[in-house]
């Protein structure tokens, strides 16, 4: 089958390996998986405090694109574009007046979106499209008893809808112990990552990304398993500073989920982009 | 019109002190009124409800001045049937009366003195146009079916059962349990007076099973309800106990001699093991043991039969088979309780994960001397706990879960608080957003876990969790919560923390509306009549609720609304009859084309197709005047009596004729 997904601003910058492990993995399952061609910014949730319509413009005008060319569910990796974009639905019903002009704006310039167009973290895609079974036939075994944590970030599942599950997603656990991987029992999973704050208030930010960090290293991980671009680089990007601010080593690789499922299927570590990461994770435990 | 003769009708126009004189131009109205047709007197009056506004009327009508009667005044809610009334006491059908509403809908909501006129004479022009096709009428009578039936053996349908039944009205007592005595009976102490729950229970579910007008339908369930106010047939099917409840005398060697005692127990919550032969707890009533089909292993393979072997009046049935009894009853109160929130479903709060957090439930079997500790507060490795939380609204008051505060946790949380702290010394955190402890005695309790040292935190529980971050944390169950009052999150560090988990509505509530016809509010509960006036009330008659189906209550207010609801019943059934309301349906068979549209529409299986005469078939007793059949009738076959297409079209061609 033929997917479409929404790149954004990381999958071509810090989350590069993100992106190019996806395809592979899509590719290794028998799945194509295609950028939406003409993109543009999601629209950015910082952005949406400074100007609403305009930053609602950029994301509803990403989600024309793909409607005018019949994509019914768009496969959106960060999950903050997930968050951008599922605001335009979400506004349509909360805040109709806001959402009709600036869809009128966007007719002016032949533009229009009917909202046909679901947003799917490719998490879900996997889980809920493609299937642990099917994942089964192409595992290689590689990773038997790779001890991981499961960390979803604060913005996977949400905005928060009627959905029970939003503070404990369970979907990444039951692939990797399907595939038998060993997860351990991560609480931390749902737990902010410091988000920008990591650039503008480090106390804070540097802080969330330790408790993070400490309570991963203290199960003995082989690396922590993110599904969010800036989650993985705050949890890699800081470490060593991080460990001598502390006075505590929470050294530990981070992945994104996808290179995690990569390894296991015996995908070459270049086309997953794993020379890209600061730690790549030592297999020879696994 | 010309049908009847030449109709002679009174027209009364209510000032209503100044409700609706001040508005309204009185004078203007009658003067209006005399101008109509077929009016023969029009008069006004300060309060036509009192006793002398009456007398007008029924002076008038026996002078012979007038034969029918129309009251401007206020509702129909209020004092149509004041003034029916007062139409028969003249010695008119009380039908030939037609009440025209001024003041809620015209004085007290029109600004404008001139509009107000003009609308009160267009309504008086309605319902002289009206009544003066009115026919004379006859309500009903029906038999009252005197017994009666409580759902439910919990405390609230213990108390309506017991009630009814003292008052010498035979009662069946369906409980789907095998044993009475509901949520209270696994309870320990009861807030705020700590009272044993069990000594003030006990008695009243032993004389519930002792009592000559109670037939206790345990381990059995409603089937399905038909009939209607005072005349219900209901189906109630009888579970199979696989014990001859005739020949068991509740000697318990069975249960002894069961060699299969590792199942976990229902009633304690899972906390202790019971035998595949069991009662739930010793003071069960009916004292009968019930055999547990799924983990017995004779109902496996056909062997064992312990039981069997060693039960000395041979009551031991593997054949029983589930039964249907029918019963009549005049009146229902239904009392099926609540259902305990899952506590699992808010996931940061580690049920389920942490084997030391517990919920309110399965602590109150932990403290009870005859719970699966003995009494004794343990965690689970045996140790007692030196540091004990209390997370209040788990599960209430979360517009995740439910919005509504349960009422009962904020008190029970205290109990639990003063219990911890008195049988193991340990250090007590109470976590809460409000504390809501109204009710008599309730606050002086909440002062005396105060003085106790009981440590208030005002904040809702953001998360329970065993990740330490400092060293004094390692090991503990760490709670972490906003404590508002000082405006800084806090982390304190537990060996077991207690959710006082919501009160929810029962999980087969809706089946069981459906059942009895009733409606259930906006969580789920179900609806009474009137939130203030008719709390115990459905919206359908002869059907009444007590306790916690209603909504989250405590042990006072459900006995009180068991109570309330049994005299409720009572009144009804010891009428011995009932009137109807002539509203009902009536059939013009000549009319009826046999297309049968208004059979599947009537909501109370009052039509049916006579086969034999094509046409259908029309009964009365089981119409309740909905007006559905009526509507959809296509050749106007089916009228309605007191809204008949005719009276209708008058009372808007009146409206329409007035400017």
């Amino acid at each position: 089958m033929k997917y479409t997904y929404y790149p954004g601003c990381s999958m071509e910058g810090t989350g590069r390996n993100y992106g190019e492990s996806l395809v592979a993995v899509f590719k290794a399952l028998g799945h194509d998986l295609e950028p939406l061609a003409d993109f543009n910014c999601c629209g950015f949730i910082a952005y949406m405090s400074i100007d609403q319509a305009q930053a609602l413009a950029l994301a509803a005008r990403n989600l024309s694109l793909a409607e005018q060319r019949g994509v019914a569910e768009l496969v959106t990796p960060c999950t903050a574009c997930q968050v951008v974009l599922n605001r335009v639905d979400d506004f349509r019903v909360r805040y109709p007046q806001l959402m009709d002009s600036v869809l009128s704006t966007m007719r002016e310039s032949g533009l229009d979106y009917r909202g046909t167009v679901k947003i799917k973290h490719p998490l879900e895609v996997l889980f809920d499209d493609v299937g642990v079974d099917s994942m089964k036939e192409r595992a290689k075994g590689k990773l038997s008893g790779f001890r991981v944590a499961c960390y979803y970030g604060c913005l996977y599942n949400r905005p928060h809808t009627i959905s029970e599950e939003h503070f404990f997603p369970t979907k990444m656990e039951e692939m990797f112990s399907g595939l038998g991987m060993e997860v351990v029992d991560y609480h931390l999973k749902t737990k902010c990552c410091g988000g920008s704050l990591t650039n503008t208030v480090e106390a804070v930010g540097l802080d969330s990304v330790f408790k993070l960090l400490q309570g991963a290293k203290r199960l003995g991980v082989d690396a922590i398993a993110t599904t969010c671009p800036l989650c993985q680089f705050n949890l890699e990007a800081y470490q060593g500073r991080i460990s001598a601010m502390f006075d505590e080593d929470v050294r530990v690789p981070v992945m994104y989920f996808s290179e995690v499922l990569g390894l296991e299927f015996g995908i070459p570590e270049k086309e997953l982009g794993l020379q890209r990461l600061f730690a790549p994770p030592s297999l020879a435990r696994a | 019109m010309e049908r009847n003769g030449h109709p002679k009708i009174g027209v009364y126009v209510c000032h209503c002190g100044v409700n609706i004189a001040d508005k309204v131009n009185v004078p203007d109205v009658v003067e209006f009124a005399s101008s109509l047709p077929y009016v023969a007197i029009a008069r006004e009056y300060q309060f036509m409800c009192s006793d002398p506004g009456q007398e007008i009327i029924e002076q008038d009508l026996r002078d012979g001045l007038v034969d029918r009667v129309v009251v401007a005044a206020c509702s129909p809610l209020m004092h149509e049937g004041t003034f029916r009334h007062a139409t028969e006491e003249g010695g008119a059908n009380p039908f030939l009366y037609q009440h025209a509403n001024i003041r809620e809908h015209v004085s007290w909501v029109t600004a404008d003195g001139e509009l107000a006129t003009d609308k009160a004479k267009s309504l008086v022009a309605a319902a002289v146009r009206r009544v003066a096709l009115a026919e004379p009428l006859e309500r009903k009578q029906v038999p009252i079916d005197d017994h009666a039936l409580v759902v439910g053996g919990g405390i609230a349908g213990i108390e309506a059962a017991l009630v009814l039944a003292n008052a010498g009205r035979k009662v069946y007592l369906v409980e789907r349990e095998p044993s009475i005595g509901g949520h209270m009976a696994m309870f320990d102490k009861t807030f705020p007076t700590l009272d044993c729950a069990a000594c003030i229970l006990t008695p009243k579910m032993v004389q519930v099973g002792q009592h000559p007008n109670i037939e206790v339908l345990a381990y059995s369930e409603v089937e399905d309800v038909s009939g209607y106010v005072g005349n219900f047939e209901v189906r109630v099917r009888r579970k199979a106990r696989y014990i001859n409840e005739d020949l068991c005398n509740g000697c318990g060697l069975c249960i002894e001699k069961c060699p299969w005692k590792n199942i976990p127990s229902e009633f304690d919550q899972g906390l202790g093991n019971r035998p595949v032969v069991y009662m739930p707890f010793p003071q069960a009533v009916p004292r009968l043991p019930v055999i547990d089909r799924e983990h017995c292993v004779y109902f496996q393979n056909g062997k064992c039969g312990a039981c069997k072997k060693f039960c000395p009046r041979d009551a031991i049935d593997f054949e029983q088979e589930d039964k249907i009894v029918e019963l009549k009853v005049g009146a229902v109160v239904i009392a099926t309780g609540f259902k305990p929130f899952d506590a699992s479903r808010i996931p940061l709060y580690g049920y389920g994960r942490f084997p030391n957090v517990i919920t309110s439930v399965e602590f109150e079997r932990m403290a009870n001397a005859a719970g699966p500790t003995g009494g004794k507060i343990v965690m689970k490795d045996g140790s007692v706990p030196k540091r004990v939380g209390i997370a209040h609204c788990v599960g209430s008051r979360n517009q995740n879960y439910n919005s509504y505060c349960s009422t009962v946790c904020c008190m029970y949380s205290l109990k639990f608080a003063h219990l911890v702290h008195e049988r193991t010394g340990a250090e007590v955190y109470n976590f809460y957003i409000d504390m809501r402890t109204a009710g008599k005695g309730y606050e002086d309790f909440y002062h005396r876990l105060m003085a106790e040292g009981t440590h208030f935190v005002r904040g809702r529980v953001a998360e329970i969790t065993d990740v330490p971050q400092v060293p004094e944390e390692d090991g503990h169950l760490v709670i972490q919560a906003e404590d508002t009052l000082i405006g800084v999150v806090r982390r304190i560090p537990v060996d077991m923390v207690i959710l006082s988990i919501a009160m929810e509505p029962q999980a087969d509530a809706t089946e069981v509306r459906r059942k009895f016809g009733m409606s259930c509010s906006g969580d789920g509960f179900f609806l009474e009549k009137h939130p203030k006036l008719a709390p115990t009330a459905t919206l359908t008659d002869g059907i009444f609720i007590a306790g916690a189906c209603q909504g989250p209550k405590d042990i006072p207010a459900s006995v009180a609304q068991g109570q309330g609801a049994a005299a409720q019943a009572l009144s009804l059934i010891d009428s011995g009859s009932m009137e109807l309301e002539p509203n009902t349906a009536f059939l013009t068979e000549e009319l009826c084309s046999g297309c049968r549209t208004c059979v599947g529409l009537c909501p109370y299986n009052a039509l049916a197709f006579d086969e034999e005469r094509k046409v259908v078939a029309l009964n009365e007793a089981l119409c309740k005047g909905c007006g559905v059949c009526v509507a959809a009738c296509p050749s106007g076959a089916l009228q309605q009596h007191l809204y008949t297409d005719e009276q209708i079209l008058e009372e808007i061609r009146g409206v329409l004729a007035y400017g």
